[in-house]
């Protein structure tokens, strides 16, 4: 009876240790904790990548990132117990052949299901922020941005443009230094309108694009598709 | 009792009765049912009336007729049995009554067909001659013989009307019946076209015979009898017969003279020519034409004479503009008025030609670069204004659309110019300069009015500029200097500025430049209890040891004043005036604190080692100076690094400093000529000689001047991305969502009185203020307030 289940978990969180699924996992984190005595409820890097590395995921695999969504990795490396424990329980897998499964299972579907990807995509900015901060530097974002944004991932490109290099291009040239959340979440929006409409048809001045996209649509039109923008033109 | 003709009639008839008659009237019928007795008898006097009209008919035999039709509709009623209902009687009226109807019909009939056999003989306007004598005649004779009939019209017409019977007309509508139906029909045709041609005689210069074409009209109005109720009528007949062949003729008329004269003319005298007809085409209606035709006559005319030519005309527009023409132009808009849409394109032409002369105005002018002088600039925008201002008032009756149109152009080029090309902040600048110029004192003097003038001047300009802010900010910055270093020229101008520009932007617009007017009235009485306050402290020694001076406290917050960036030590003489004061000062005010601005200090120094005939020349100095001169109390000579250290004067503001008084030969450099350096040392010029005793060394330096403008341009763009974010905020504080297009419209429209804001500037203080966690993206377009 799950009802009762989730009901005797809130009431008395004591009974819920006693969950079987629950127990294993914790036992199973407990195996991966770097330094148990003063961190129980903490995995650290070392510790993640020992257990990446038992599930066959790469570290700069887009896959890591996968596995950092379901377990809610605060940090880059980092894994807290409440996360590992509530992350795995929720899909009901104990394992850690299930777990690698499930894994690749989502890997295979990140271009085609947009929830999934969109989960990944937006969790990845917090994973990827330092403590304290707000903002990504460029550098990470690029990073992050070439693993979520080609394949196995959500392949940004369509057969005329190859939209993520003109991105990552523009962003050099205009010597960006940081992207902050709202840039990060609608670089996404706006990769998914260029991959249905790839002519920009989507995009007018007056829409609610973060600037950095607009100036980047200008920089394409001037850039890359000269001649092709008529407005332009017909301001003089 | 037997009716009685009516008395006016009987006035009439007597009034004639003189004149025997022609032919003695048939015997009287002597039976009251005889009709045709009765006919005969009624048939000599409907003859007489029809044909012999002024010769009247006596008393007696007036009377005798008007019994005859009484008895003869009566007489079944006497005759008949007493038994008989009232219904049958009414029947029996009716039947005898129709008799004498009809024959009456039969007899209009044949004295119309005589009439008409007689009509088709003639033409034109003998036509028409004949035509109105015999409608004359023949209604004339109706209205006679609707009162002899009119014991038929009030008991058998009118129970035939009252039962419905549409073909029987009381007997004056039944003469205009007749009328209709056997002459009008067969004859209109020939009519019309002996009217129309009488009336292009007319339009062709000819005098005519104006009343034949009015009686003509007044006699197809007559015939208008209205089909559903004959005692009505309407202007159908006339609509029909007159009208709509009189506006066609009229129509092919003007099309065809327009035509010609344009063939063989110019577009300006048709505009006379077209003025001229349209004129006279009024003043015909009433001449002899039913007022109703006004308006369609009008259209037609104006369709013909104006709207087919329009496009010639709005051609000839651009000439007449350039050439002033504004007599023609006046005439053009007037003509062009009365068609619709006729006058769009003018006014769109007009708009281009105004934005035209501006930038071309602005590019005479331009040619001087950045020294280009801000009068020169200001009077080349007004000039162009003052002219098509006037040119809208004169010939365009100061029209609203026109108007728009030339504040449109001028919007334009007050804004977008060549002299601002690079910086579209120059206009407002050299507006705020050319303000100060007018607003400071100046060797002449100017007269109230002049300066009245001038400044409504710079209002005009002022009314166009779309960066309103920088405008302020550099009117704020000028008006700061002549306040602080006492150069108004007038303290009523100033004033009168100020609510000038508040009257056109606003309270909030002027509020810090009140508050700065205000500074100094306070400063005034500030100054005046500090003196009393001196008195009382201080003994008369002691007060000779300070230094006079003369203090005014700006509050930071109103004054566009920027403490000095020079480090500057100032003289001890000076620091014991100061302090003194700023004790007092804080005795009255506790707290406040007190920064001294001293590039903007100024004081005389007397130079008693130098006299013009015993009398020692006095320096007007800045403090910097001052500073750098007492050194030489001290000191005959002073070097370089000595100046430097004493005054910690930073090289930009202590060279140019040191540079004028030298210049001056105030103090003399050695080696001769050296440069402000180390190892340079200054000596005073115990030989200065000057034509004036009183010097001012006080020179604005240029290069602090261009510092200021480029500081000035900065904090505008500052400035505007804090009123950008704070209307945003503003906004969605109220809204707390709001779709993305519409809060950027929104904003604008709160900030468009101060300048234009552009969207991505804009967008740029949303990214911001999203960034800030002000504002939060929801779904779709929409933005949400995050409190």
């Amino acid at each position: 009876n799950a009802s009762a289940a989730v009901n005797a978990f809130f009431n008395n969180p004591s009974t819920a240790a006693a969950n079987p699924l629950r127990k294993s996992l914790n036992s199973t984190f407990d195996k991966y904790r770097d330094d148990p005595r003063n961190e129980p409820d903490n995995i650290d890097v070392g510790g993640t990548s020992k257990l990446l590395g038992q599930l066959q995921i790469e570290l700069d695999d887009v896959g890591a990132l996968i596995f950092s969504d379901i377990v809610s990795s605060p940090s880059l490396g980092k894994i807290t117990r409440e996360g590992f424990v509530d992350g795995w329980a929720e899909v009901n897998i104990d394992s850690l052949p299930k777990m690698r499964n499930l894994v690749l299972q989502r890997r295979s579907a990140l271009p085609s299901d947009r929830d999934i990807f969109k989960n990944v995509y937006n969790h990845t900015f917090t994973l990827a922020l330092a403590p304290g901060a707000k903002t990504l530097p460029l550098e990470m974002a690029v990073e992050f941005w070439r693993m979520l944004f080609t394949p196995p991932a959500y392949d940004w490109r369509t057969s005329s443009t190859p939209w993520l290099d003109w991105w990552l291009e523009f962003l050099q040239a205009k010597k960006t230094k940081a992207v902050n959340k709202d840039l990060w979440k609608q670089t996404l929006s706006f990769a998914e309108q260029t991959m249905r409409d790839d002519s920009l048809g989507f995009w007018n001045e007056e829409s609610s694009w973060p600037s950095v996209i607009d100036e980047f649509v200008e920089w394409i039109e001037k850039e890359k598709r000269p001649g092709r923008g008529g407005e332009a033109m017909e301001v003089e | 009792m037997a009716p009685q003709p009516r008395p006016d009639i009987v006035t009439n008839a007597l009034a004639t009765m003189q004149k025997a008659a022609a032919v003695p009237p048939p015997p009287m019928p002597t039976s009251k049912d005889d009709i045709n007795g009765t006919w005969r008898f009624l048939e000599w006097g409907v003859d007489r009336i029809m044909f012999s009209l002024k010769e009247g008919v006596d008393l007696r035999t007036y009377m005798s007729l008007y019994t005859s039709i009484h008895n003869f509709c009566t007489a079944q009623k006497a005759a008949g049995p007493t038994t008989n209902t009232l219904h049958s009687t009414h029947r029996g009226a009716h039947l005898l009554g129709e008799e004498l109807y009809h024959r009456l019909n039969t007899y209009l009939k044949q004295h119309l067909a005589g009439v008409h056999a007689e009509m088709v003989k003639h033409s034109d306007e003998a036509l028409l001659t004949y035509y109105i004598e015999q409608w004359n005649r023949y209604t004339t004779a109706g209205t006679y013989n609707n009162h002899l009939f009119r014991y038929l019209n009030r008991h058998w017409v009118k129970r035939e009307m009252d039962e419905g019977k549409k073909d029987i007309f009381d007997i004056y509508t039944l003469h205009l019946v007749r009328w209709k139906e056997d002459m009008f029909g067969s004859t209109q045709n020939a009519v019309m076209d002996a009217v129309l041609r009488l009336v292009e005689k007319q339009r062709n210069g000819e005098t005519i015979e104006q009343s034949k074409v009015k009686q003509v009209v007044d006699s197809f109005v007559a015939l208008g009898i209205d089909e559903s109720d004959s005692t009505k009528t309407n202007l159908d007949v006339y609509r029909q017969y007159f009208e709509r062949p009189f506006i066609t003729a009229t129509g092919k008329y003007y099309e065809a003279e327009s035509k010609a004269f344009l063939g063989e003319n110019s577009v300006v005298d048709y505009m006379k020519k077209a003025e001229r007809r349209l004129d006279e085409e009024k003043e015909r209606v009433p001449l002899y034409l039913l007022a109703e035709i006004m308006q369609p006559l009008m259209k037609c005319c104006e369709s013909a004479l104006i709207a087919a030519h329009c496009q010639l005309m709005r051609d000839e527009f651009q000439i007449l503009l350039d050439n002033d023409r504004e007599e023609d132009m006046a005439r053009m808009y007037k003509l062009l008025s009365r068609i619709a849409e006729g006058l769009d394109p003018l006014r769109t032409r007009f708009e281009a030609h105004v934005r035209r002369a501006g930038h071309l105005a602005v590019e005479k002018v331009a040619e001087a670069g950045d020294n280009l002088d801000p009068k020169a600039y200001v009077d080349a925008l007004l000039e162009v204004h003052t002219q098509y201002s006037g040119l809208v008032q004169t010939a365009f009756t100061g029209e609203s659309e026109f108007v728009r149109s030339l504040d449109n152009a001028c919007r334009e080029y007050v804004n977008r110019n060549k002299v601002c090309q690079k910086n579209s902040a120059r206009s407002p600048e050299l507006l705020a300069k050319h303000a100060d110029n007018v607003l400071k004192r100046s060797t002449k003097a100017t007269e109230e009015d002049d300066m009245e003038k001038m400044l409504n001047q710079v209002m005009t300009v002022f009314k166009y500029i779309e960066d309103k802010d920088v405008f302020q900010k550099f009117y704020s910055r000028t008006l700061a200097k002549r306040l602080v270093n006492g150069t108004s020229a007038s303290g009523d101008a100033e004033t009168s500025m100020i609510s000038k520009l508040k009257d056109a932007s606003g309270f909030e617009y002027t509020n810090k430049l009140q508050r700065m007017f205000q500074d100094m009235q306070t400063s005034k009485d500030l100054n005046s209890s500090y003196d009393e306050w001196c008195k009382d402290t201080f003994d008369a020694d002691d007060r000779k040891e300070g230094v006079d001076a003369y203090y005014q406290i700006l509050g930071t917050g109103f004054w566009p004043l920027q403490p000095a960036n020079t480090p500057f030590v100032a003289p001890a003489t000076i620091v014991k005036t100061y302090e003194r004061f700023q004790n007092f000062y804080n005795s009255k005010h506790g707290g406040r604190k007190l920064t001294w601005l001293w590039h903007l200090c100024k004081g005389e120094i007397r130079a008693n080692y130098a006299k013009m005939n015993k009398v020692p020349y006095t320096f007007q100095v800045s403090t910097y100076q001052m500073a750098i001169l007492l050194l030489f109390n001290d000191s005959d000579t002073v070097t370089y690094d000595d100046i430097a250290s004493s005054t910690m004067l930073a090289k930009e503001t202590l060279d140019p400093s040191l540079g004028i008084m030298l210049k001056a030969k105030v103090i003399i450099a050695s080696p001769e000529g050296a440069a402000s350096q180390s190892g340079t040392t200054y000596s005073l010029n115990y030989g200065f000689k000057n034509k004036k005793l009183k010097v001012n060394l006080n020179v604005a330096i240029k290069a602090e001047q261009k510092q200021e403008a480029e500081d000035t341009h900065k904090t505008i763009e500052e400035d505007r991305k804090m009123l950008m974010q704070s209307a945003i905020v503003r906004i969605m504080k109220s809204r707390k969502t709001m779709k993305h297009a519409v809060l950027v419209g929104e904003t604008i429209q709160q900030i468009k009185n101060r300048f234009s804001p552009k969207v991505a500037d804009i967008k740029k203080c949303i990214d911001i203020l999203i960034e800030k966690e002000y504002l939060e993206r929801l779904e779709g377009d929409d933005l949400g307030y995050l409190a």
